[in-house]
């Protein structure tokens, strides 16, 4: 399962994130690590980007590149 | 006197960096951009109370140290000093203690520099109002660094944070022990060991930085270190360090910060649920946009009447005080008229800064990217492009500055793309075609031909903006969508004076920096319009003169600027390409009034005022201009030379052609160079060429 697939508000953990270019480290960076408490705020109407908490902050995202993030 | 101590502000994007460097420097800072870049430095010497000097350097706000964007690697070495000058004798961590654990990856990075630090804990005022309470004395402890809690926005802990940098000075720091595989860690002490040498290695910051950065940064290390280095790092290894650098960040805040109270309801979040709304935060933002519009575009108009009237009356002061001649006309004509080049543009570029603040400092900028992201991606642009394309429908000036708030290469495509949004000096130039070949046309659906022409040329512009950024995406600025990982932060008041200070800084590089620029090519182009001087032939005065009639005095005087004009280097331009010009159906006079218009479009008005001798005081409604225009002849006198094909081509011309030298000196000084500007130049009078061709030739062939 990964990011944009979580219940709104449900909390979750990082699992890991895929591929090993540089948007898998600034996404690293920015907290996503495995496991970090994840929770999805928000999808916008169009389906992306999408809105989340991690490290207790908000952070956006577009979906597509949440869709590298796994939770579980 | 004795070599001031050198700081350095490091932190994330909203962390209260600039809020601190304002605090500490008030309106003293000097701002540049880094050779070769578009980022800006900021540096600032102060007395602090002690007397001592110390000078401040802010540092851009990263999340990380790695250099995988130009921005990042800025500042890693605006940090170890290998950029601009000497390294930080200390360097200031700014952490938002709000966000502890992500602030604090950056402060490892920091320590891992062997450089000492203090860690600047920030917004204070908001724990405490979260009912959070940090252990100071605890982090600073575990993190072996000095921890100072402040309020950057109140100056508060500024002394005790000045009295910890100074404690700090000439220590060294070390970072806590991450746990990392035995292997990683032989890695890590080879490439220290490769980059200083075994007796004395590199720090380990050092090691770090070029065993996760990418391999074009590797080159510009020695041959045998890069040999060394070749089969470490790599992408597992700095996933590895990530993920061991947010372990350890979780030990260290592990029982440092307390919630006090449960967490109340999220003031931010509540905001958003109206302010990003799908349906009424987009019209929400078109209010704002709306506002800001009305303030450059309306509200800026008694401000750039009050500079045009000043530069007026400053000029007519000189004039009836110079002698007449050359030296007054340069001084009027050429350096005055420069100045006011400069300055009529300061009223509109202070809105755009109070509302860019303003609408940066809020925290609601985020918002506006994550509204329109979906929009401006489908393009390959960020969400943030947004405003800088609509500011340009006023003046690419601002435009262009606009896309400060964008990073890295986007940022670039951004400026390259706005100057095709038709702006307001264009206007000028449509309205005096349309309604001199346009006035009787018949009209379409209810609606006027000549709206429904200037609307198309608005069109063009767009799609000229939408194909470049396209080709850029493709070619040269190559990257697919720029990714979009974005902080929201929470919501804040802008506070006046850092919106202030914030203006003060920006208007004042504009004036220096693109002004001296603007003031210069002003000259030149003067220079080209009035030399070489000649004097209307004696068999032609006397034509003239016979038949005016009556106003033989004005006739002549405006035959006289008319033939002056036709001589002078400009005129000789217009002529020398009308070959280059003539497939688009202009002759030598537009020529001419292209040559004019690259100080600034809407002088072809003027200019195409005496090219055809109704004199320089028309405006784009004319009667006289409209009626002298449809009058005119071709050379040999066989044809009308202005038909509604030539008129068409010459909007075409103006919607997507780069006239603007005020654009260009903007783009040069954003760019960090000449080279994007001069391609600039090429590019957009290339397209504007086709562009104008291909409308001409369509138009002949409708019959027009």
């Amino acid at each position: 399962m990964h990011l944009t697939q979580l219940a709104l508000e449900a909390p979750s953990r990082v699992q890991r994130v895929t591929g090993d270019d540089s948007l898998a480290e600034r996404l690293m960076e920015m907290g996503l690590v495995p496991g970090a408490e994840v929770r999805l705020l928000r999808t916008s109407r169009l389906g992306s980007p999408i809105e989340v908490e991690v490290q207790g902050y908000r952070l956006c995202l577009r979906a597509s590149d949440a869709r590298r993030i796994e939770v579980g | 006197m004795t070599v001031p101590l050198r700081v350095a502000l490091a932190g994330n994007p909203n962390a209260g960096k600039t809020a601190l460097f304002n605090a500490l420097t008030g309106a003293s800072a000097r701002v540049a951009n880094y050779p070769g870049t578009t980022v800006e430095r900021r540096e600032a010497t102060v007395l602090v109370p002690s007397g001592e000097a110390v000078s401040v350097l802010d540092v851009p706000g990263t999340y990380s140290l790695v250099a995988r964007s130009r921005d990042e690697e800025i500042a890693h070495d605006a940090l170890t000093g290998r950029l601009g000058g000497e390294r930080a004798d200390v360097i200031v961590s700014v952490v938002d203690v709000t966000r502890l654990s992500r602030s604090l990856y950056l402060t490892l990075q920091l320590l891992e520099l062997g450089r000492p630090v203090v860690v600047a804990l920030n917004l204070m005022d908001e724990a405490e109002r979260r009912g959070l309470r940090v252990d100071v004395a605890l982090l600073a402890k575990r993190l072996g660094a000095p921890v100072v809690p402040i309020v950057a926005t109140e100056g508060r802990g500024l002394d005790a944070l000045l009295a910890a940098v100074r404690g700090a000075a000439g220590t060294e720091s070390r970072s806590p022990q991450k746990t990392l595989a035995a292997e990683d860690l032989a890695a890590v002490e080879t490439a220290r060991a490769a980059l200083g040498s075994p007796a004395a290695p590199a720090v380990e910051g050092e090691a770090l930085f070029y065993l996760t950065s990418g391999a074009g940064l590797r080159a510009r290390l020695e041959p045998s270190a890069r040999a060394a280095l070749e089969p470490l790092g790599g992408p597992a290894f700095s996933q590895r360090l990530i993920a061991a650098r947010y372990a350890l960040i979780g030990q260290l805040i592990d029982g440092v910060s307390t919630a006090t109270a449960p967490p109340g309801p999220d003031r931010s979040r509540r905001i958003d649920r109206v302010l990003t709304h799908p349906v009424g935060g987009l019209v929400l933002f078109g209010g704002a946009m709306l506002v800001l519009f009305q303030a450059i575009y309306a509200w800026s108009g008694p401000l750039i009447e009050g500079v045009e009237a000043g530069v007026g009356a400053v000029g007519e002061w000189l004039a009836a005080r110079l002698p007449d001649g050359a030296v007054k006309s340069l001084v009027v004509d050429g350096l005055l008229a420069g100045v006011g080049n400069v300055l009529v543009f300061v009223p509109q570029l202070v809105m755009l800064f109070v509302g860019i603040a303003a609408l940066e400092d809020s925290g609601y900028m985020a918002r506006a990217a994550f509204l329109l992201d979906r929009v401006m991606g489908s393009v390959g642009l960020h969400g943030r492009a947004f405003l800088p394309l609509l500011t340009s429908f006023a003046c690419a000036i601002p435009g262009v500055a606009a896309a400060r708030t964008i990073e890295g290469r986007d940022r670039l495509v951004t400026m390259l793309i706005a100057p095709f949004m038709s702006c307001s000096a264009r206007l000028p130039v449509y309205t005096m075609v349309v309604s001199a070949v346009f006035a009787d046309a018949a009209p379409v659906l209810g609606l006027s031909f000549g709206g429904l022409v200037i609307t198309g040329m608005y069109l063009l512009g767009i799609v000229g903006a939408l194909f470049t950024a396209w080709l850029l995406k493709r070619t040269a600025l190559k990257g697919g969508a720029p990714s979009f990982v974005l902080e929201l932060p929470d919501y804040r008041l802008p506070r006046l004076r850092s919106v202030g200070l914030h203006v003060l800084r920006q208007t004042r590089a504009f004036v220096v920096q693109t002004g001296a620029v603007i003031v210069l090519l002003s000259v030149i182009l003067w220079a080209a319009m009035t030399y070489p001087a000649t004097a209307l032939p004696p068999e032609e005065r006397a034509a003239v003169e016979a038949r005016a009639g009556d106003d033989a005095e004005g006739a002549v005087e405006r035959a006289q600027a008319q033939h002056r004009l036709a001589h002078s280097v400009a005129g000789r331009i217009g002529h020398a390409i009308e070959p280059l010009i003539e497939p688009l159906g202009f002759d030598w006079r537009i020529g001419i009034g292209l040559v004019g218009s690259f100080a600034a479009r809407e002088v072809l008005v003027s200019t195409l005022g005496q090219v055809y001798g109704v004199g320089s005081d028309v405006d784009e409604g004319s009667v006289v201009l409209r009626e002298a225009l449809r009058a005119a002849k071709t050379s040999d006198g066989s044809a009308q030379a202005f038909t509604p094909a030539i008129g068409l081509s010459l909007m075409a011309f103006f919607s997507l052609a780069m006239q603007c030298l005020s654009t260009v000196a903007a783009l040069r000084r954003e760019s960090g160079g000449w080279p994007w500007a001069l391609a600039s130049i090429v590019w957009m009078n290339g397209l504007a060429w086709l562009a104008a061709f291909a409308t001409y030739r369509a138009a002949l062939w409708a019959g027009l």
